[in-house]
């Protein structure tokens, strides 16, 4: 087994600048705005699954975001995620009322801007000018009578919206000379105000007086975030300290009804803090269910940290994967050539190769990887930056590495690579003139890009679920045609629309699988399709060849075997399934063990992401999630009857790797503790001996970007160490502490 | 245990007695002692002014009774009987004649009084009659870490290992249970309830100190903790200001930090000397008393904390005897008759027993006050061997570090005392005097001031003399530096010494080799005389010449032999378990001890060397530690009629430090350690 370890393909994911969590009132889903413009939408309850990804554009980076609710029209619940980029002011915070009908946002001249949003569009109606202090935070007052307001000059104002005049002025403290910048604001359910400033004290003020409460120095450096619970009786903070602070109120029953005169002061006390980010926490969110009660924070170092609060700062903590989802990467396995796609740039190597030593035997000994030294380095062939203002949403590359599609929101641009005969590390490309597709009036964009394997048909998938098959012509590369172009997808089913989330062509270009976030899964079939140019603009339907039963979580990503017409899927649950095309129906394996994988194997932190097929083995799988892979025998299960699946640990450095084996051991009720041990060890140990290790996890690669297999065990490991990423970021806050 | 404060006075418990000392001056004032014979017969670990009448003290002792005294006058005033040992109790002033008593399963073995687990608050309510009223309010597997109650008398928190009672008196006695078992997340090392407001502040094993929530009703069930930490290391003590604006926290890190609670805002006193183990602030609020595990209470002034009256006691008993033991024995300085023992690793105490104080510390070897590196705990030096010159012009020591990882540390000190300093400057040091470890050091009584030697025996089965380099050729050292360098190596048939003495006059050097016992001329170093003892298959544990008689005195495991030295036989023999041995400098008796571990009680045996009659037989319900006799006072001297005996100073397992005055056969013992918890840091 020889493999490729690429970390060339240096990806940096974005600083996360905003955190925001959809209204109680609806399905959970977390807003994530980075620096680069993009915006990542996540669901919770499927286990974190990272849902879409709203592309940016260029120079643009969302500081702000806020979730709308548009309950005018529709009943169903419709969020759009409105980002504010570069009005005529820079916008450094943004607030919604509580009725959902405008929306303030805090402008650099000092202005405060109040929006309707009752319609689609955003209508200004309403400025609120007082000097020109940069406004850093706003927020409403629960009436929506008074926006409260934190300014770089040191100040927190009261505005009357109405009267669109100014109430109250409170001043944070001040070192003497040096203003002091109100970073955060946020209002509670009895009235208090809560201020973080760049000094990194947070105060509790009296709103109706504008008097200070109390006061925390509980930052070292500049506060910059506030959320707080619905009750009003929680808040937390953070700042560029790396910390994140949770203060209590106490005694929040009696506070009112005491006759003790002190109850109703001093009553907030810092519960503790946690220092689990590695740079600044530039967002924080919270989110409370009756089931879940979520604190996300993420910031610099670009993860984000997702706990249940309840027993903050102890709480066990969920670092999500900061690497995109669906694979940036796509290889031509032929060629050895690996294409990468940066947010505006195709970068494409050729494969460098290791030194060849004795073949070693095809026997899975994952801990017993040698290092190879290189014999030939990767070699960057090609490095193309895209015009246009919007960032890049989709990329494919031909298995012979012929072709290579790109395209953003609004364009779909297909390359022919040209070989350059004087520099052979080099490659040109050619663009080929693709025709024009339009949506709604506008030329439309593509979410996914696929070629078929045997390089004759690319399919693209549009912004709107559509699903366009176009014809290459290898001979001429002139024009390419369009076959076929059908909705099924873009239909919403009970009301909701969705986007496409993964595509899949079968081995022999057969069979193209189409799943969406509401988990339907079709397969149609692609031979039958014929050139016919006068179906261009029609409706006329594709040839469904199966629809899946739906699953009951969110699927992942769709593979089909490279030798059989067998469809992998893999579920958010960690749960993966094998449908046979032809029969229409699950695999046999499938049937028997889907339903009972190993626990350890489900609970694994990160979700599946992809999965790989080594050629040389066709009863295998190789499962691969952000920072493990599985390699998964079913040859070995199905030899081992009777028995359920066991996941076993590869180190990949030690000859032994250690024995974390978890058994299930069948439920026998007449058995004492003792017994039971014994029969595990028992069974642990036959394991260990028998090699019935159908399940092997391989924490070596951290950060994977990517895995398959270009030859018959040659596998190609692209990984992302968060070391790296963690490097190129600016240094953070530092303070030297006991015993360092 | 605490001592605590009246007016500007601190009471301060030692063993079964309490000391009342002047903050001003340090001076004991009084003491409540035996001298009525009525006071407690086993360690005091508890006491507290009565709530009602300040003019009454309550003490409670592990012998099960709390004792109420009118300490004006140091009158006994009632005895409460409550069966079981006491180890913590409250008292509160709306609940006269009731106790909240944290007990434990009566302990028989001393020595695991420390570890002692099983403990239970139980409430006491004592009617006129004497009647008892008792009800349990919780108990535990483990060891009770803290008890205190609210300012108000409503509650009552006590900590277990790692969980937190409360308990509201009201209710408590009609045994309602409402509040639940509070867990902390690691071990409870102190607690206590500030005073106005509803929470209790816990110090843990690992420095956190946490403010829990919990003693309003409506947080019961889901309590709001909130935690602050700097202290590294375990917290021993908390307590809060009366106006609960402050929190005043130490622990091992020999720190005191003061806490504004508003603000978190943080002031420290550091390097206090040694661990603090607790922390009390006087009724006005100006003085806070810290009690140091060194066995000292040091009184500060809360104004600008400046040390005023540093109150110090035997140093040792808190120190774990196992990996440093009392190795020196007890060994009387000649210039004032001071008591010279182990103090803290690596230094050595002098005591003065007469006025029962502290005198000097002197540190043999140097060492950075810290308490420990990380986790790992700190291996020191320790002084094995101490000896003085008859006139007490120079001091010898020998010290060891041996850490199991660096090259073992083995120095011979010579130590010049210096008249104007009245302490003691290093004049020679030599590394490594014997490959191993050294058995013995001896003074050479014979010589005289200008040709002073000491020697020293060594497990690499050599002995040698060390002398004063007279003999120093080299010319540009001025004439009055004086160094010391070994003169004579000896060594008897590769056999290894166990023990060593001069007889009086200097004359014979007698050092023990396994079961034999040889007899050197100390002026030419030449092999005298060979005794062998029968059966000789017991090694020889101590050696001593008696004074003005020519007799030897010979201890094994179990036997004790005179040896007549003029006829070179043994004169009488006891099979006696024989621990330790002292000669009267000033007469020709010795005294043997036999420590009976079974029976918790030793034996003292005086003999005078001509017969095997004892002169005076004496049980003591104590185990001895080192013994000593101590010449009497000088100006005793002629005043007593039988001067020419001393008293006897011992130490018992406590490390408390006695004297029986064997002039009148009575035990006139006398106290001379501050504090008596013995409890070891775990």
């Amino acid at each position: 087994m020889y493999v490729h370890r690429c970390r060339f393909v240096e990806y940096t994911p974005a600083t996360i600048n905003a955190l925001a969590f959809t209204p109680l009132s609806t399905q959970p889903l977390l807003a994530c705005g980075r620096a680069n413009g993009e915006i990542e939408i996540w669901n919770p309850t499927q286990r974190w699954n990272l849902e879409k990804i709203i592309p940016g554009a260029k120079n643009t980076s969302v500081e702000a975001l806020t979730w709308v609710h548009q309950t005018a029209s529709k009943e169903t619940d419709n969020y759009h995620s409105q980002t504010m980029e570069k009005q005529e002011e820079s916008v450094w915070c943004m607030s919604t009322n509580n009725a959902n009908t405008l929306l303030a946002i805090g402008c650099d001249d000092g202005g405060l801007r109040i929006f309707d949003i009752n319609d689609d569009g955003l209508v200004l109606i309403k400025t609120l000018m007082r000097n020109d202090a940069k406004v850093m935070a706003l927020a409403w007052d629960h009436d929506d009578k008074f926006i409260i307001s934190g300014s770089s000059d040191s100040n927190i104002i009261k505005w009357d919206v109405h009267n669109a005049r100014v109430i109250q002025r409170m001043t944070v403290d001040t070192i003497k000379g040096k203003d002091n910048i109100v970073w955060a604001i946020n209002i509670l359910k009895d009235g208090t105000i809560v201020s973080g400033d760049s000094l990194g004290n947070i105060c509790f003020w009296d709103s109706e007086h504008g008097t200070m409460l109390q006061k925390f120095k509980a930052h070292d450096a500049d506060a910059l975030c506030l959320v707080s619970n619905k009750e009003g009786t929680m808040v937390f903070s953070s700042g560029v300290d790396r910390k994140c602070n949770l203060f209590r109120m106490t005694d929040h029953f009696t506070a009112q009804s005491s006759n003790d005169a002190d109850s109703n002061e001093n009553n907030w006390i810092l519960v503790g803090f946690r220092r689990t980010h590695l740079h600044d926490v530039k967002a924080i969110a919270l989110r409370e269910d009756l089931n879940d009660k979520f604190f996300v924070s993420g910031g610099v170092d670009t993860s984000i940290l997702v706990s249940h609060f309840d027993s903050f700062p102890e709480d066990k903590l969920q670092r999500l994967p900061f690497i995109p989802q669906k694979p940036l990467i796509s290889i031509s396995k032929s060629k050895k050539l690996l294409m990468y796609r940066s947010i505006n740039q195709i970068k494409m190597w050729r494969l460098g190769s290791g030194k060849d030593i004795m073949q070693l035997k095809d026997s899975w000994q994952l801990e017993q990887i040698p290092n190879l030294d290189l014999i030939e380095p990767q070699k960057a062939i090609l490095e193309m930056t895209l015009k246009g203002n919007n960032h890049l949403m989709a990329s494919a590359l031909s298995e012979d590495g012929e072709w290579i599609a790109v395209s953003d929101v609004e364009t779909i641009k297909v390359f022919k690579i040209q070989n350059d005969i004087e520099n052979p590390d080099r490659v040109g490309v050619k663009k080929v003139q693709l025709p024009k597709i339009f949506m709604n009036g506008c030329s439309a964009g593509a979410h996914h890009l696929l070629f078929t394997l045997n390089g004759k048909k690319l399919v693209i998938v549009h912004n709107d679920s559509s699903i366009t098959i176009a014809e290459l012509d290898n001979c001429h590369y002139k024009e390419i045609k369009i076959l076929n172009q059908f909705y099924e997808h873009a239909q919403p089913l009970d009301g909701n629309t969705t986007v496409v989330s993964s595509i899949a062509v079968s081995g022999d270009s057969r069979w193209l699988a189409v799943g969406d976030l509401l988990n339907r899964i079709s397969v149609y079939n692609l031979e039958t399709l014929k050139v016919n140019p006068d179906i261009i603009y029609g409706y006329k339907t594709i040839d469904l060849h199966s629809t899946l039963p739906e699953f009951s979580s969110t699927h992942t990503t769709l593979a089909f075997y490279p030798t059989k017409p067998t469809l992998v899927i893999t579920l958010s649950s960690n749960e993966f399934f094998l449908y046979d095309i032809e029969s229409q129906k699950l695999d046999d394996w499938s049937l028997t063990y889907s339903k009972s994988l190993p626990k350890t194997f489900l609970n694994l932190e990160n979700r599946l992401v992809g999965c790989a097929f080594n050629p040389a083995n066709n009863d295998a799988i190789i499962l691969w999630g952000a920072n493990y892979f599985c390699h998964v025998d079913f040859d070995k299960c199905r030899k081992d009857k009777g028995h359920q699946p066991h996941l076993v640990t590869c180190t990949g450095l030690r000859e032994k790797p250690k024995n974390k084996a978890i058994e299930q051991v069948p439920k026998q009720n007449g058995l004492t503790k003792k017994r039971k041990r014994d029969k595990t060890e028992k069974i642990i140990k036959r394991a260990r001996t028998e090699r019935m290790n159908n399940f092997q996890l391989v924490y070596r690669y951290r950060s994977l970007m990517y895995v398959d297999f270009i030859e018959p065990n040659t596998m190609i490991v692209v990984e992302r160490p968060f070391a790296t990423i963690l490097e190129n970021l600016p240094p953070s806050f530092y303070k030297a502490q006991y015993g360092s | 245990m605490a001592s605590f404060f009246l007016y500007r006075y601190i009471f301060c418990p030692c063993s079964n007695k309490i000391k009342i000392i002047s903050v001003t001056t340090g001076e004991v004032v009084k003491s409540i002692s035996d001298s009525f014979g009525n006071c407690h017969n086993d360690e005091i670990t508890c006491m507290m002014l009565n709530p009602n009448d300040p003019s009454q003290l309550f003490s409670g002792s592990l012998d099960g009774t709390i004792k109420v005294w009118k300490y004006t006058d140091v009158e006994l005033l009632k005895t409460y009987e409550f069966g079981i040992p006491i180890y913590r109790m409250a008292i509160l002033a709306s609940y006269p004649d009731q106790f909240f008593v944290v007990t434990g399963i009566p302990c028989k073995n001393v020595s695991s009084r420390g570890k002692q687990k099983a403990q239970a608050l139980l409430y006491f309510r004592f009617d006129t009659k004497d009647q008892v009223e008792m009800h349990l309010l919780c108990k535990s597997k483990f060891m009770c870490t803290g008890l205190d109650t609210s300012s108000d008398g409503e509650f009552l928190v006590v900590s277990f290992l790692r969980t937190i009672r409360i308990i509201k008196i009201k209710l408590s006695q009609q045994k309602g249970q409402k509040w639940p078992k509070y867990t902390h997340s690691s071990n409870i090392t102190s607690i206590t309830i500030h005073p106005s407001k509803p929470y209790i502040s816990i110090g843990d094993e690992y420095g956190k100190i946490t403010h829990l929530y919990c003693l309003k009703e409506s947080q019961i069930q889901d309590p709001i903790k909130s935690s602050v930490h700097w202290h590294p290391h375990k917290v021993n003590s908390l307590v809060f200001t009366r106006d609960g604006t402050y929190l005043l926290s130490g622990g091992e890190e020999s720190v005191l930090v003061i806490w504004q609670i508003e603000t978190g805002h943080t002031q420290f006193l550091p390097r206090l000397g040694s661990e603090i183990q607790s922390i009390t602030i006087s009724p006005d609020q100006a003085l806070y008393a810290i009690n140091l595990l060194d066995n000292s209470i040091k009184i500060l002034s809360a104004v600008n904390l400046e040390i005023k009256q540093v109150i110090q006691g035997l140093k040792h008993a808190q120190i774990d005897a196992s990996v440093y033991p009392l190795s020196t024995g007890l060994v009387i300085e000649p210039r004032n008759h001071f008591v010279v023992l182990n103090g803290l690793p690596g230094t050595i105490q002098f005591y003065n027993p007469y006025a029962d104080r502290h005198v000097m510390e002197h540190e043999v070897s140097r060492r950075t006050m810290i308490s420990r590196a990380f986790e790992k705990d700190i291996v020191y030096p320790n002084v094995i061997h101490v000896a003085f010159s008859s006139n007490g012009d120079w001091m010898v020591t020998v010290d060891s570090r041996q850490d199991g990882e660096t090259t073992p540390e083995l120095y011979l000190k010579f130590w010049q005392f210096d008249p104007n300093s009245q302490t003691y400057v290093l004049n020679t040091r030599v590394d490594n005097p014997h490959s191993k470890a050294v058995v013995s050091l001896n003074f050479h009584p014979g010589t005289n001031d200008t040709s002073i030697s000491f020697v020293t025996t060594g497990l690499d089965n050599k002995f040698k003399v060390w002398k004063i380099n007279s003999e120093s050729h080299m010319s540009q050292v001025p004439k009055d530096t004086t160094s010391w360098i070994c003169k004579f190596v000896g060594s008897y048939r590769q056999y290894t010494p166990h023990a060593a003495a001069f007889s009086q006059d200097g004359s014979i050097l007698s050092i023990a080799y396994g079961s034999v016992i040889t007899l050197w001329d100390s002026q030419s170093n030449v092999l005298r005389d060979v005794l062998t003892l029968i059966p000789n298959y017991e090694h020889i544990k101590h050696l001593a010449f008696t004074n003005n008689s020519p007799f030897l005195v010979v201890t094994t495991q179990n036997y004790l032999y005179a040896w007549n030295l003029l006829t070179c036989t043994i004169w009488w023999s006891h099979k006696i378990e024989v621990h330790h041995l002292a000669i009267d400098p000033k007469s020709s008796r010795f005294i043997v001890v036999s420590n009976c571990k079974r029976l918790q009680e030793c034996r003292l045996f005086v003999f005078e060397p001509q017969t095997a009659i004892p002169v005076m037989v004496h049980t003591i319900k104590d185990t001895i530690n080192a013994i000593a006799y101590l010449p009497r006072k000088f100006d005793d001297v002629n005043s007593s009629s039988n001067a020419r005996q001393s008293y006897i100073i011992y130490l018992n397992q406590n490390y408390n430090m006695l004297i029986i005055d064997n002039d009148c056969s009575q035990l006139k013992s006398q106290v001379n350690n501050l504090d008596t918890d013995t409890v070891k840091p775990t």
